[in-house]
């Protein structure tokens, strides 16, 4: 069983994600802010972050930058999540380190979940 | 007795030459022509003198003292109405003339009686001496007092003047002393009383004190002419001289060859050796007599050379300034240059005035426009005489407003510089120290000089102007760089501002959206709970509008971004037929829905691959496909793909609605093409071509659209370059 930290301020969404993919057979952590979500980090040591740009006080790419700081923790994949179309932010984002930068709105949340499944498949069973 | 009659045709002659002299030098002048009538007087005196000394009998004696005495009954008033003229005392004295003239008129008439001259009888050694009538009494008196007042105002002058006017004065008055004297000695043997009239030998000092001091004096320069007369002279002499040397030797041989051969060599000899002669005297006598003109000379052209080279407004004003000032020995110089905008005076160059009296001439616009119209350098020495003959009263104040500040800031010459006959500038000139005045040839020297000068310093005023206008055209450009790169970089942050504005916007619509879709999308697949059947169509229905909204929204950012340059494109290499068999994967439930049929003709030899960006491609050709089912009701939609030289052509073609000619202009242009645009994209094409057409432009690639026109169907194509 894989463990996510969705880092997304906005309940409205944060809630309907955690349902997904606590329905898909996840276990589930949330953080309203990147400060929250550096400190859930290093206690639930998750699998994958999904992380969104766009939050209060610091943004995702500011996370971004202060995970790698943290060395038991800057190893985790992230996977970028926002609504947020920037280039500039999507290249920062690349530069950081996120796997992916995935548009909300594309895709239902039964599609983000099977991208993810097969995302962390792939690193954990990486094919000869 | 003979040595009085030579000396009174030494007198007569004298007067006569300096008469002719004067008077040719200036026909017009009004000095020049009253000076040259009181020499004649004066000469008629002294050659009527002479011949009457000559004279054998008393009819001669009479008769050739009645012609003398023409003579010098005017000689008073004559040369009272010269000085006056001289000392410019014209019009405050010239009322006294009339009277003069009519005393002597009264004199003239009554000469011939013997009211004048009595008789002739001899006295002392002289055979014919007159003797005195009632009106020669009365004549001493006239004499007197007309010549007397003249040397008062002469020495009443000579005490009120400075530097070489007073020069002039003094060496008229010693004349006058001697001429005067030279008469008084005459009249006491007209009265029996017994004293020779020896003044006569110093008689001819006067036209001789006369004409050194006139040469001096510019109006009556005859320097130049007394100069030409002595090489003249010596040329002659020394010709005469030689022939006579040849006739003597000639007489020798007078035997051996006739002498009209001998006169006749003597005769060539004579004239070709004139010419060398004369002109190895004229070239003593520029280095010598005109000594000081010759040097200036030398030194002035040398300057006019280096005005040529030098370039420099500041370096050549002190030239000309410091030469001048210099070659001339004067006491003060300076060089006033007109600004080109306004026409104002500043100093450009000054040595010797005080900084306020070397503009205050040009103060007003008085003196530019006199030189302008007059062409002519201004000599505060002419200006009595030019006011004199000025007619306009305000002219007349001006020039006298001149003179006097002329006077006091002892300016003595003020040389226009001329640029196509109007005033560039000015040279203002003092006095010379030695006190001397400008002569003529001085006055021409500095004319040639002036407009060297003023092209000279034209050209360094324009290289300086060019210079600076290359300084502030330099100036202006990174002025006007700089402003452009701060509007740049303005532009810049504007650019971002918007790009991040419309990422913001679109964040903030898409969040509700993601929110119902996701909702919904879920609902329908049972995270919720089981779904009434009845609920599912509604519940698409409501999924279908949120992706509509959510396809508009994306739309709108891809415009943005493609409008603000802001588009990527991520080429790597792929499949056309790869990404159209996709696409039809996509399409088929919309297809059979609909009930058309979809036919992509996959070309039998596989097409080469191509470097482009394969999600917008995609979206490119899905959006054709989907436009072609929602405008065909029923038939079929064929796609093809081809190579053609470099590109490769993919063409959709539909059974539909088609284009009219109205609707394949405007087809791919959104709405940035007014209202018809508008209206177009309102009407449901959306924005989707708009966006196609950029995304093919961005592949350096065209796409078009041919249709039979209403009801027959349309085909798009796209060609995309293969490099």
């Amino acid at each position: 069983m894989y463990k996510i930290l969705i880092v997304e301020d906005e309940k409205l969404l944060s809630e309907m994600y955690e349902d997904k993919f606590s329905q898909s057979g996840f276990s589930v952590v949330v953080a309203n802010s990147a400060e929250e979500g550096l400190g859930l980090l290093k206690k639930e040591k998750p699998d994958l972050i999904l992380l969104d740009i766009l939050l209060p006080q610091e943004n995702g790419i500011q996370f971004l930058k202060r995970m790698k700081d943290i060395a038991e923790v800057s190893k985790i994949p992230v996977v970028v999540f926002s609504n947020y179309d920037d280039p500039e932010t999507k290249k920062k984002a690349f530069d950081m380190g996120a796997r992916d930068y995935l548009i909300k709105t594309n895709f239902t949340p039964s599609e983000i979940v099977e991208k993810i499944k097969d995302f962390l498949n792939k690193i954990n069973n990486p094919l000869p | 007795m003979l040595i009085f009659a030579i000396s009174g045709f030494v007198n007569g002659i004298t007067s006569l030459i300096l008469g002719i002299l004067v008077y040719f030098k200036n026909k017009s002048g009004k000095i020049n022509q009253i000076f040259g009538l009181f020499s004649l007087a004066a000469a008629i005196f002294g050659l009527g003198y002479g011949f009457w000394q000559l004279s054998q009998s008393e009819q001669d004696a009479l008769f050739f003292l009645k012609i003398l005495s023409i003579g010098f009954i005017f000689i008073p008033i004559l040369f009272f109405h010269w000085v006056l003229f001289l000392l410019d005392y014209y019009k405050k004295l010239k009322k006294i003339l009339i009277p003069g003239y009519i005393i002597s008129l009264f004199f003239l008439i009554f000469l011939p009686t013997s009211l004048f001259i009595k008789n002739v009888g001899p006295v002392l050694n002289f055979s014919w001496w007159p003797q005195a009538g009632i009106n020669f009494y009365f004549y001493i008196i006239y004499y007197i007092v007309f010549l007397g007042y003249s040397l008062y105002l002469l020495l009443d002058n000579y005490k009120k003047t400075a530097g070489y006017k007073r020069e002039q004065i003094k060496y008229i008055i010693i004349g006058t002393i001697f001429g005067i004297f030279g008469g008084l000695t005459h009249m006491p043997l007209w009265f029996n009383i017994p004293i020779l009239p020896f003044g006569t030998f110093f008689m001819f000092l006067y036209p001789l004190f006369m004409a050194y001091s006139i040469s001096r004096y510019r109006l009556m320069d005859i320097r130049i002419a007394i100069g030409r007369s002595l090489i003249y002279l010596f040329s002659f002499s020394i010709i005469i001289f030689f022939a006579s040397i040849l006739i003597t030797i000639g007489n020798r041989f007078v035997n051996i060859v006739s002498f009209s051969v001998l006169s006749s060599i003597n005769l060539i000899v004579c004239i070709l050796l004139f010419q060398p002669i004369f002109n190895f005297f004229e070239k003593i006598a520029s280095k010598y007599f005109y000594y000081t003109f010759y040097s200036y000379q030398t030194v002035l052209t040398d300057l006019g050379r280096k005005l040529t080279q030098v370039l420099d407004l500041d370096k050549l004003s002190s030239l000309i300034v410091s030469t001048l000032t210099n070659t001339m020995k004067l006491d003060r110089t300076v060089i006033l240059l007109r600004e080109s905008g306004n026409g104002d005076y500043r100093i450009q160059k000054n040595i010797g005035f005080r900084e306020e009296n070397g503009i205050s001439l040009v103060k007003d616009n008085f003196l530019t426009a006199w030189l302008e119209k007059n062409q002519t350098p201004l000599v505060y020495e002419e200006l009595s005489l030019i006011i004199r003959d000025v007619l306009k009263k305000e002219e007349k104040e001006s020039l006298e407003k001149i003179k006097e500040n002329m006077k006091k800031i002892e300016a003595a010459l003020c040389l226009p510089l001329f640029i196509e006959n109007k005033i560039s500038g000015m040279i203002v000139l003092g006095n010379k120290i030695s006190g001397d005045p400008y002569s003529q040839q001085d006055i021409a020297l500095l004319n040639t000089l002036a407009n060297q000068s003023s092209i000279a310093l034209q050209n360094a005023k324009l290289y300086d102007q060019v210079h600076d206008l290359s300084e502030n055209l330099q100036e202006k450009v990174d002025t006007q760089t700089k402003e452009l790169k701060s509007a740049y970089e303005e532009l810049k942050v504007l650019d971002k501002a918007k790009s991040e504005f419309i990422s913001l916007a679109s964040h903030q619509l898409r969040t509700p959206l993601t929110a119902i879709k996701g909702y919904i999308s879920m609902i329908l697949e049972g995270s919720y709970g089981k779904l009434p059947g009845s609920a599912s169509k509604p519940l698409n229905n409501v999924l279908g509008s949120a992706e509509r909204l959510i396809r508009i929204v994306n739309d709108l950012l891809n415009i943005s971004k493609i409008e603000l340059g802001k588009m990527e494109i991520n080429k790597t290499a792929a499949s056309i037929e790869e990404i159209i068999s996709a696409c039809c994967e996509e399409m088929k439930p919309a297809i059979e829905n609909k009930g058309l049929k979809l036919i992509w003709h996959k070309p039998k030899s596989p097409l080469p691959e191509v470097e482009i960006d394969k999600l917008k491609i995609g979206q490119v050709i899905s959006n054709l496909v989907d436009n072609a089912i929602k405008y065909t009701q029923k038939g079929e939609i064929d796609i093809e793909a081809r190579k053609t030289d470099s590109i490769i052509r993919i063409s959709v073609k539909d059974t539909g609605e088609g284009l009219t000619a109205e609707e394949l202009k405007m087809v791919f242009e959104g709405f940035t093409r007014g209202a018809a645009g508008i209206a177009y994209w309102i009407e449901g094409a959306g924005l989707g071509l708009y966006i196609a057409k950029k995304y093919v432009d961005l592949h350096n690639g065209k796409i078009r659209v041919e249709s039979g026109g209403k009801g027959k169907g349309s085909i798009f194509y796209i060609e995309l370059p293969i490099k």
